[in-house]
This record gives C-alpha cells, structure tokens and sequence, in this order.
C-alpha cells in the first residue's frame, strides 16, 4: 500500500514538474484544450433570445454546482498564466476565455441564488423585476461588452440625437426642409415599394457588381465568394427585411441573402443597407473572411457573441457610399430611417429592463422618436420585453469599432490603415467586442 | 407435445400480444421545404417538384437511408411529392419496420432507394420508466404510455390523465417540457404510476380521425385506458385516480360511473351546462382580449347567440351562418371538433354526474385561467359535498393559465405566458398523496 501511495505522489509531483517545465504558451495551450473537453461535458444551456425560456432551462443545483467547480478551476488556472509572456494570437484567447469565465461565474452566482429562492411565477415584465444581475449577463452576453445600464442609456440618446439630424439633412436634400407632414407622407407611399420581384433580383445583382467593383477602397480582401438571393419563404407583416444563410447552414448549395416579400412588396428604400448589412461587406463578407482562418482553439466553438457580428454589420452600414451604393438620398435615408429603430431600442431595452419603464412609458418611447410607425409600437415593447439585450448587439457593438477606429488614428496617424483593420477585426474570428478592443492595436502594430 | 390447454392458452396469449401490439408511427427526421421557383433558379434544379431537404435529423429514417441537405425529394413509393405537408402526411401512415422506396435528385442525378422506417423515439428519464403499450376501444387501438418511477416496485398507486379538447398527440418525445408532461413527469416521481392514452388517429393510435370521432367515442377511449391502467401488474387497483385537464375534467367523472375511482382532480373545467359555460367564459375571453365595457357585451351576446343556433336550435353551420353571416368567425373554434361531438356534449348534466360522483374531488382552478370559470370550479366542490360531505374541495392556484402557464394576468395569459407553473404539480401531486396515506407514510425507524 506505501508502495502505491508513493507512486502515485511521485506521479502529482512528475505531472506537476511537466507543468512547470513547459513553456507560458505550452501550458496555455493545455487550458485551452482542457477547457474545450471541460466545457462540453457541462451541457449549458444554450442562451436563448427570450429570458423566460432561457430561465426555465437553468439546471438544478447540483448541475449549477458542476459548472462553478469548472469554471472556478479555470479561473484559478488562468490567473497562473502570464498574459504578458504569450504572443498576440494567444493573448486575445486569453481575454476571450477570461471574458467567458467572468460572465459565466456571474451568470452561475445569479443562478444558484434563483434556483434557492426563485418567486413564482417568473415575471413577464421584464428582468428589472427580477434579482440584480441577470440585465447585466445578458448584456454581457449580446454585446461582448461589460456596459452599464446607464451608459447604454447616454448612448442611445446619443445615437437617436445623431440619427435624427441625419434624417433632417437628408430631409432638406430631399426638398423638404420646411414640410416635415409632407416628408412623412411621402415615405408612406407606394412609390418606395417594389412589387416585381425579377426587378428587385436584378436590382440586388447589380449592387453586387457595384459594391465588388469598390471594395478594395475600403478592404484588404476583395475575392469574395458569390452569394445568391432569394425570397424569404413564408415572411410575415413582421419579419424582418432580410437574412443571410451562409452555405454551412442552408441547403441551397451557395450562400444566399433573403429579402422580405410579405404582401408581394419590397422597401426600395432598405434596400442598399440591407445588401450591405446581410451580404457584402457585412454578414457574407464576413463569414467568408472568417472561413479563411487558420486553424482555431477548439474551444471557440462553444461560443459565438452577437456584439462582434452584428456589429460589424451594423458598423459597415456607414460605408455605403464609399462602396458605391446610397447614390440618392432616400437609399441612403433607408439605411437611416432602420437605425433610428436600433437607436430607440436601445432607449427601450434598458428603459424595460433597468429602469422598470412600464409598457406605456415604453410605448410612449417609441412614439415619441419614430415617425409613422405607431401600428408597431407595441410589437417593439413586447419584443424588447422578451429579448433583453438582444437589440443592443448592433448598436453597441458598431459604436465599439468606431470608437477603436478613432483611437487607433489618433494614436497611429501615418500608419493606421482601414482595410488592414477590417482584415485584423475579421481575423479575431467568434470573440467578445472586449477582447478585441484589448487587443486590435497589438494585432495591427505589434508589440 | 403440448396439451390442447396450453395450446388454447398459447393462441390466446398471440391473440392479446397482436391486440396490444401497436407499431411507433415513422420517424422520417427532415425538414423540408417547398422547391420554388427561386430554389429552382438558385439550385439550377430542372423542374419545380419535390421537396427539398434543409436537416436530416439523427437516428431517424431519413438518416439511416443516407438522405442529405440539398438533396430533393421527389417520389416516396412512386407517389408524388410536391410539398411539406404532403410528405408529412403521407409519411405519417407508415410505421416502425415497414419498407419505403424513395426517389430523390442529389448533384443533377436522381436516385431511387429502399429504406426501413424507423419509429419514432421513445420518452427516456433517469429516473422514471416509460412503456408503450395500447387499448381497443371501439374501432380504435389507442396508444397508451405509462410513466413510473425506477426505483419503487410492488402495488403503487395510479393516475389516468385525460387531457383537454385539442386534437394533438400526448406523445411528444422531443418535447418533454410541455405542460402535460411536466405535470406527468411530477406525479410520477412522487410515486404515481400515471397512464396517458392518445385519441384515435393522433400519433400512434389508430381509428377514425380524432376531428370526425363524437365526445362518447373519445370517453370510450379513456374508459378503456382506466381499466387497463387498474390491471397494470405494479397498480394498487383500489387507490387508482384520475386527473382531468380542461374538457378532461368532464370526461372523469363520466369514467367514474362504471369503475371505481379512489379521487379526480380537475383543472380548468366545465362545471355547468355546456351554454351557461360558454356564456360565463365569453366575459372573462373578453378581458383577456382587452375589450372595452361595450365591445365585450357585444361580443358575449354574439358568440351566445352563434353557439346557441348550433347547439339549441340544432341548426347546420352552414344554416346558421345564412341567419347571421357574423357567426362563421365564431364558429371557427368550435370546428376543432365534429358537431356530434359538440351536441353530445351540450346535452349532458354535469352537476348530475357530480353529485353522482362518491369518491374525493379536487376541483383547481388557475387566477388567470379564462377559459373557464372560478365559480363553476367552486360549484363542482360544492355539488360533491351536497351528497357526500367533505369529499369536495375548491383550490385557486394564483398566477396559472388555462394551459398551466405561468402568467398574473388575464391579458398576459393570452398574450405573453410564461413557463409551466410548478405550483400546479406540486398542489395536485400533494393532493392525491394525501388520499393514499398508508402509501407515502414513513417508515418507522
């Protein structure tokens, strides 16, 4: 028996002196592969847009138990790497895993709370209803970004002040700088809807050629695999006006864009956001850019964060007419017009499920900035009610690379190059928009 | 050799095992979608037929025959498919073992393949153990499932729960966090043996369409189902239940007046005659709408008076939407079932079959539920107690919809309900504990 005992000390001891032995990036490299296999053995529930499924699904005790022993261990290992000793590659896995590890300790420390004293029934109002906490995971979660309630609602004002001033100089670019009654009405008319749909499949080809043909004034890569587009089968009165499927993920055999047809009509006037949103340089460009990645830590499949995505998307909404499109003034106040609703959603969101707005304050919110759309204002409130946080993704996560932008301009004025930033924000693959942010200057201008 | 007894005995046994043998409907695992003209135009396909294939779904037919994403399904033994629902609804009359042929375009060439059907998954629990079983009742061989727990044995109390008036199947084994389920799951791990059948022509069961069948045909199905939940080996046939959800609630005490029923639980019931609950009802529907004071009466009055012609006056639909074209809006949830159906169902006394009823009652009712009424819930305690004091009792479960979800207030039931509310289980799990104390008492240390 002593003779056992001492086998297996001298084996804690050999395995200990390997660890020590190995290189920083040897051992972080372990973690990563140990948290891979770790991670996927905990069966975590998925996050779900709606917080009372989402709720719901939280396992019991001992299942919450299991996973904070993990990521507890995880957290005791990582703090035993020296950041500062890995390359740049690594050091972005590390603030990944670090922001991974944080959110989901806090998720776990607000979840065993509600598993322990949870009130019945689960409040349908929203999450300020709820214990401190879960608003602030979920933001977390949506946006890559440890944002307060607060700050969010600094920067939706913010965002709905800019938004409707650039609605107001294009409103006088358009000949309505004095009949604001007159500008609202016209939007409403038919004349900005499409209902030939070969008309709009050509329309869309066309703003393909355009954008491929510019896409090099703003971008590193510009071989960008096709895509195709099609109607959305079955879109309703409020689905909304458009989707990308990357070939992975639809049957069609080529990556295609949807656009909404409900009713047989198309807003003429979202069109060239949506491209640029759903196809190229956004959602498609991305995804294909993405494909081209080396070789990845296993563990990033466990994850994605919708900041990084969505926002890009939402960010590259600004490039329009550097990519040949918003040629007249109301494609490019479409692209507007969509990002005023982004903006209040915000106002909303954190409205609803920080400050405990009621779902007339929420309503009266919505009024209050977006013309011509009060039939929807409720869709919105119960939309933002069910799904917190998911509207701040865009937003926030835009918001996030334009201010990385600023800095690193500032800080680099000769050598900060746009598309070697688009290539280096891409590149960064499925990450939280922190993680980025910490490390995109050492990506770019090295150490 | 055997004996001609044991012969005789033997035949008899095949006889009962090919009665209760029920084969699991196909598991066929695609999802599909229609080709339209824009699949066909993207895909470069050479003509608008079939279905194509978004997902093939592990350890179903379709993945066992080796289809594939992409792939467009044209024939299933040589009949032609050209849309979801009619895959579906010709793949829903085969079952488990049965031979397929399939004919399918993949990369520009098509191909023609045979393949088994497999059944669909069973429910699957750490804990709790579920058999597939199955009664005749009437035409009809009905699909039975009875949940226990793994670990007691031996003569266990039982449950038959009657679910509501929908005609959808009771055997989801995908989704185990529906309502009903939950609910089942729950009392089976206090130590219930809980038996649920489905109606004729839902999942499994075979018969007639449960739309077409009358309300007497589909109590002939629970009926039968009681009997052979009592028969069950580990059963204590002297402690056996029911629980009745939404219209179940007036099947049970129907099945208790030709077999011995220890205790029913009802949730979200009727109470009264059929009209005078539809009446009550319309008014607590209209809050749920958020109708104004004007708007509801109108709408109580409407509804009334459309249900009234079909179910009084016996008029034909058709006949009643002549009188009062209004009346085909209302009668849209009243085609859930046959007309039969709903005559058999008005003509009934359902106090009658209460105070009739000699066996313990729980009659609980959810504070958001508005598909029924709080006072008939309350009525239904009373008219047992009338006749047999004490056997009756009246529960409001706060913040529970009619389905059992949570929500605290009428328009939020209708509109935005949350989870299942646990608090449903537990009350109604606590109560049939309480009916049986010798079997849930502690043993002596």
């Amino acid at each position: 028996m002593i003779k056992y005992y001492a086998a297996l000390l001298l084996l804690l001891l050999g395995s200990h002196c390997d660890a020590q032995k190995s290189t920083p990036a040897e051992a972080f490299r372990q973690l990563m592969a140990d948290f891979d296999q770790g991670y996927a053995t905990l069966d975590v529930p998925a996050p779900n847009f709606d917080f009372k499924t989402e709720i719901q699904a939280i396992g019991d005790l001992g299942h919450i138990g299991k996973q904070l022993a993990f990521f507890e261990s995880m957290k005791a290992r990582l703090a035993q790497v020296n950041r500062t000793k890995l390359k740049a590659q690594n050091r972005l896995h590390y603030d990944h895993l670090d922001f991974e590890i944080r959110m989901s300790l806090d998720r776990l420390a607000w979840e065993k709370a509600w598993r322990t004293q949870r009130p019945e029934p689960l409040p349908g109002d929203g999450l300020s209803q709820l214990p401190p906490g879960r608003y602030q995971y979920r933001i977390r979660f949506h946006t890559g970004v440890d944002i307060t309630p607060e700050a969010l609602l600094e920067l939706g004002e913010q965002e709905v002040a800019r938004v409707k001033s650039e609605i107001k100089r294009l409103q006088a670019q358009l000949g309505y700088a004095a009949d604001s009654a007159g500008f609202y009405r016209h939007l409403q008319s038919d004349t900005f809807y499409l209902t030939d749909k070969a008309e709009i499949l050509s329309r869309y080809e066309a703003m393909k050629t355009t954008v491929r043909k510019n896409l090099g004034k703003l971008f590193a890569d510009t071989e960008v695999s096709d895509i195709a587009f099609m109607e959305w089968p079955n879109a309703g009165p409020f689905t909304p006006p458009g989707y990308y499927s990357p070939v992975t993920d639809n049957p069609y055999g080529t990556p295609v864009f949807h656009f909404n047809f409900h009713d047989g009509r198309h807003n003429r006037r979202a069109m060239d956001f949506l491209f640029i949103h759903e196809a190229i340089p956004g959602h498609h460009y991305q995804w294909w850019l993405r494909e081209q990645l080396s070789e990845q830590p296993a563990f990033k499949r466990h994850f994605y964060y919708p900041g990084h995505f969505e926002g890009w998307a939402a960010y590259v909404e600004y490039l329009g007419k550097d990519v040949g499109l918003y040629r007249d003034g109301w494609s490019e106040l479409g692209k507007w017009e969509w990002d005023l609703v982004r903006s209040t959603r915000i106002l909303i969101d954190v409205g609803i499920h920080h400050f405990g707005w009621t779902k007339e304050q929420a309503i009266a919110c919505w009024k209050k900035h977006i013309s011509g759309q009060d039939a929807i204002a409720e869709r919105e409130v119960v939309r933002c009610t069910n799904w917190p946080a998911q509207a701040l993704s865009y937003k926030v996560g835009a918001w996030k690379i334009e201010q990385m932008i600023a800095t690193l301009k500032k800080k680099y004025p000769k050598q900060f190059s746009l598309p070697a930033f688009h290539r280096a924000y891409l590149m960064t693959g499925q990450v939280p928009v922190e993680a980025v942010e910490r490390n995109i200057e050492k990506i770019l201008f090295g150490d | 050799m055997k004996s001609p007894t044991t012969c005789l005995f033997s035949i008899l046994l095949l006889f009962k095992l090919s009665a209760q043998e029920l084969p699991r409907r196909a598991f066929m695992g695609i999802r599909m979608e229609p080709v339209t003209e824009d699949v066909q135009r993207v895909m470069k396909l050479p003509a608008l037929k079939g279905v194509l294939i978004q997902q093939v779904i592990a350890g179903s037919t379709a993945e066992v025959a080796g289809l594939q994403r992409g792939d467009v399904l044209l024939e299933l033994d040589g009949q032609e498919v050209n849309a979801p629902d009619e895959a579906v609804r010709m793949v829903g009359a085969y079952r488990a073992g049965q031979s397929l042929q399939y004919k399918l375009l993949r990369a520009g060439k098509t191909l023609i393949q045979q393949t088994t059907i497999q059944g669909l998954p069973v429910e699957s629990y750490p804990d709790l153990e579920v058999t597939y079983s199955s009664v005749k009742a009437g035409d009809a061989q009905l699909r039975t499932m009875v949940t226990k727990p793994k670990k007691r044995g031996g003569n266990l109390p039982a449950l038959l729960f009657i679910q509501g008036i929908g005609c959808y199947s009771m055997d989801t084994p995908f989704d185990t966090l529906r309502n009903e389920t939950q609910l089942i799951n729950h009392i089976a791990r206090q130590g219930f043996v809980v038996m649920r059948v489905d109606k004729s022509g839902l999942g499994d069961s075979r018969g007639a369409s449960c739309e077409s069948i009358d309300f007497f045909t589909e109590l002939e199905g629970y009926r039968q189902a009681y009997a052979a939940l009592r028969a069950t080996p580990e059963v204590d046939a002297s402690n056996c239940f029911l629980f009745g959800h939404s219209m179940g609630g007036l099947m049970a005490p129907l099945v208790a007046k030709d077999y011995p029923v220890k205790g029913i639980a009802v949730y979200g019931t009727i109470g009264v005659n059929f009209m005078e609950y539809f009446t009550n009802t319309r008014r607590t529907i209209a809050q749920a709408l958020e109708l104004d004071a004007a708007q509801s009466d109108l709408y109580v009055k409407r509804e009334s008076a459309c249900a009234a012609m079909l179910l009084n006056a016996r008029l034909s639909r058709e006949e009643a939407i002549k009188l009062d074209e209004v009346c085909a809006g209302v009668y849209d949830i009243l085609l859930l079932r046959s007309d039969p159906y709903w005559r058999q169902l008005y003509d009934l006394n359902i106090p009658a079959l209460w105070q009739a009823y000699d066996g313990k009652t729980l009659a609980a009712w959810g504070s958001t539920d508005y598909i029924s009424a709080r006072r008939e819930h309350e009525m239904i305690a009373e008219t047992v107690n009338s006749n047999h004091p004490g056997n009756g009792i009246f529960v409001e479960i706060p913040n529970s919809n009619h389905g059992m979800y949570s929500a605290a207030t009428f328009p939020e039931a209708r509109n935005n309900p949350g989870p299942f509310n646990p608090k449903v289980a537990a009350l109604i799990a606590d109560w049939l504990k309480k009916q049986v104390p010798t079997h849930f008492a502690k043993p002596n240390k």
